[in-house]
């Protein structure tokens, strides 16, 4: 059953594959399937999910549906589409390493109410304990590389991070856990608190000083 | 013969529960009819058409427990009509006439409504239990009923159900001396529920053994309900999407460590990854799983808690575990026997996480897979030879390739010998679900070898009439039978007409079946119902026709001793 039709509709390049035996609209023997699916087979022409945009959420031609396909209970689609839409609104996805672990995460910053959470949050990711402890030795240094640069402590300036992540590409992909006695003078505040900017640089020194004995540590202590 | 008195003769059937047996009893003698009739306590009715609900309490009125099934399963994916029908009023009036003695009810895929509830509350005095699956039609005013009125109430279990919310007022109603409740499901009503009837209600319920609870109850007020239910077998969590709150989460992993009989979890839903360490604790214990609410966990998060889960039987999870999370379940849960993986996104073209390689180390790794729902992007013929010999014992299985007629993925070829392979090896087959591009030749293999078979599901597949004859012919164990998009036409439909009478039902939509056919049918077998289903903006698309006629657009034929039902909306022809 070898069928050659300009409108059928796969995965992979146009062009590739054209012996396949996909099934497709033009084909008479065939009951054609619901007019949804024809309509979108001829303006997917072969390709995949070409216009992938993650934003769109009404069908496009590239990601067609046809009636009652696939066969997920309209309970559950319904589910999906509700979360998905309160999920859009809030998210603010930033990827977040550290020296030693693994692999990176990613982080929805929108779950976060404050600074506290955050790092309590990244805290259970990167470690091996489920819960932060209360002890200041263990606590850890957020920054990130702002638009000049510079390695800037999160917790400083909360605000003007999220504005930053927002707004910029790197610093979302950026975002860098320095484990160390960052709780000395650093910010414990929460949200949309101010910090004079004569403390950073100093903080940030006594920072680094602690990367290296917290780094031994922190090695031991990770089993991801 | 020997006599026996009646009561003996009621003693001897008590030990044949299954209703098929009971049936075959009953058509032995007069004698033997009215003993089982008047001592049968398990009612089921797989279609609520097929008998007047009368019918069945006259000829039942000691019955105990009642089980009726409405709209056809093809009505879960929103291919049956609005109104159509299932109407579960008439079975409660039927009921509250005939037999008081009531104490279960069981209905899937029926239209509720809250003056039904409010009868069935009122009817029955020693009513227990209450389990509605895909039904819709009522609202919490209904569910209010239930809790004010049936004083011994055990079992209260919503799957699943469209339900109007009306506002958290029903749960207030159950009384103060209510303290019978062993199971509560109110995972699908939508709103809030009032935290402190809730606490209360659990904490005067010292039997409960199942509560799933809604996404509106919080971390705290589920680890402050856990603390009071240490035998608790199984738990749908609230929600677990907070903000991250430290001392809430504690809370919730001691609490969950103090329910040592827990053996199922489900709800998660849109779970944040940082709940997933509070799991930890219980994981060694559980049998049952069901992740599939939560499409925010990634596969790292998933199989660090699948890792802990030895004991696990049944798994529903999204195919954000990908392949090689699987991987991580096949090496895990030896004892696994149920396996579901739903897709995250509903688009037929695209990329999936999970692929037949999965399921390849599922089926070598978890021997007692008997039961599957997988849907995936892509497969081949040789992952399903492989899967047959590695799992013989299959008795549901259902592939589902989210792209309608893809072939083999390695060699473009149909997927007729994998499916094939199937059928031969696992000679157990009850229900199958087959997908992806297929000739004729797959119903050849399942019409030789599928003896067992009782339901099968079959999409965008086949060339010709033949391929529904195999089916037909072969599978002498049939009962449902459920077509989409496939070209099967009049000659397939009438080829053995005799045996819709030994099947529950047939469904066939955009399939090549005209009306004339459909007719030919109605006025052969005359006991079967012949509905067609025309909507309205569908007709224009009639043209492409065989022989100038139009075709049917959906067509549900069902075997019936009640004759035409007269709840039929205008759309539904019975001919």
């Amino acid at each position: 059953m070898e069928l050659d039709c300009a409108t059928e509709l796969r995965l992979g390049p146009p062009g590739s594959s054209s012996s396949s035996a996909t099934s497709c609209s033009g084909d008479t023997k065939r009951p054609s399937a619901k007019r949804t699916l024809d309509d979108s087979r001829s303006e997917a022409s072969g390709t995949g999910p070409a216009a992938v945009d993650d934003d769109q959420d009404t069908a496009t031609p590239a990601k067609a549906q046809v009636v009652g396909w696939p066969p997920v209970r309209a309970y559950r689609k319904n589910t999906f589409q509700a979360a998905a839409a309160a999920k859009k609104a809030e998210q603010l996805f930033v990827k977040v390493s550290m020296d030693g672990a693994p692999y990176l995460r990613k982080v929805d910053l929108g779950l976060y109410k404050g600074y506290r959470e955050l790092r309590d949050a990244l805290d259970v990711l990167f470690t091996a304990k489920p819960f932060p402890s209360s002890g200041a030795a263990d606590q850890l240094a957020v920054a990130y590389e702002d638009k000049d640069g510079d390695l800037m402590l999160v917790g400083d300036h909360v605000h003007l991070f999220l504005q930053e992540a927002e707004d910029n590409e790197g610093v979302r992909g950026q975002v860098i856990m320095i484990k160390g006695q960052a709780s000395r003078g650093s910010a414990t505040h929460g949200k949309g608190s101010t910090i004079g900017n004569h403390g950073c640089t100093e903080r940030f020194s006594s920072a680094c000083a602690c990367i290296q004995e917290a780094e031994e540590t922190s090695k031991k202590n990770m089993c991801i | 013969m020997t006599y026996f008195p009646e009561e003996v003769v009621e003693h001897i059937f008590s030990f044949l529960p299954a209703q098929r047996d009971r049936n075959a009893v009953s058509l032995v003698c007069k004698v033997w009819y009215e003993v089982e009739r008047l001592s049968r306590r398990h009612v089921f009715v797989g279609n609520c058409y097929a008998v007047r609900p009368d019918r069945v309490v006259l000829r039942f009125p000691n019955v105990r427990a009642l089980s009726v099934k409405g709209k056809p399963h093809f009505a879960d994916f929103n291919l049956v009509p609005p109104d159509w029908g299932g109407y579960a009023g008439p079975w409660i009036e039927a009921a509250a006439r005939g037999c008081v003695g009531l104490e279960e009810l069981r209905m899937k895929r029926m239209v509720v409504s809250d003056e039904s509830l409010e009868l069935l509350a009122k009817s029955f005095p020693r009513f227990r239990a209450l389990i509605l699956v895909s039904c819709e039609g009522f609202s919490t005013d209904g569910l209010a009923a239930i809790a004010s009125h049936c004083k011994l109430l055990r079992e209260l279990d919503l799957q699943e159900n469209e339900v109007d919310d009306r506002g958290p007022r029903w749960l207030s109603c159950f009384p103060d001396s209510c303290t019978s409740l062993a199971s509560l499901n109110f995972a699908c009503i939508k709103g809030e529920v009032n935290a402190g009837a809730l606490e209360r209600l659990v904490a005067r319920s010292p039997n409960l053994r199942s509560l799933r609870l809604n996404r509106s109850v919080s971390v705290d007020t589920l680890s402050k309900i856990l603390m009071r239910t240490p035998n608790l077998e199984d738990l749908g969590t609230g929600n677990l999407t907070e903000d991250f709150q430290t001392e809430s989460y504690q809370r919730l992993t001691v609490a969950l460590e103090k329910c040592k009989m827990l053996k199922s979890l489900s709800g998660f839903w849109d779970a944040s990854p940082l709940c997933v360490p509070c799991i930890y604790p219980v994981c060694a214990q559980l049998t049952g799983l069901n992740l599939s609410y939560a499409p925010t966990l990634e596969s790292s998060d998933l199989t660090k808690m699948i890792s802990h889960c030895v004991k696990l039987q049944r798994l529903w999870v999204l195919d954000c575990i990908a392949d090689k999370g699987l991987q991580v379940v096949a090496s895990t849960c030896k004892d696994l026997q149920e396996l579901r993986v739903f897709p995250s996104e509903f688009y037929i073209a695209g990329y999936s996480p999970v692929t037949e390689e999965g399921l390849v180390a599922i089926s070598a790794g978890c021997p007692k897979l008997s039961s599957l729902l997988y849907f995936c992007h892509q497969m081949t013929n040789a992952a399903l030879i492989t899967i047959a010999k590695n799992c013989p014992n299959f008795t549901r299985f259902r592939l589902c390739i989210l792209e309608p007629g893809k072939p083999d993925a390695m060699t473009n070829q149909p997927l007729d010998e994998g499916f094939g392979a199937i059928v031969r090896e696992c000679e157990g087959l009850r229900r199958l679900s087959i997908s992806g591009l297929l000739t004729d030749k797959v119903f050849m293999h399942i019409g030789r070898h599928a003896k067992q078979l009782e339901m099968l599901s079959i999409a965008f597949a086949g060339d010709s009439d033949a391929g529904m004859m195999h089916v037909m012919e072969g599978c002498k164990n049939l009962r449902k039978l459920e077509i989409r998009d496939s070209p099967f036409g009049d000659a397939a439909l009438l080829g053995n007409v005799a045996k819709y009478e030994t099947m529950r039902s047939l469904w066939m939509s955009s399939c090549t079946v005209t009306e004339k056919g459909c007719q030919v049918l109605a006025s052969k077998m005359p006991m079967l119902n012949v509905e067609v289903i025309n909507e309205v903006d569908e007709s224009s698309e009639m043209d492409e026709s065989h022989g100038g006629l139009p075709k049917v657009h959906k067509l549900y034929v069902y075997r019936t001793i009640a004759g035409p039902r007269d709840d039929a909306p205008d759309f539904v022809k019975i001919l």
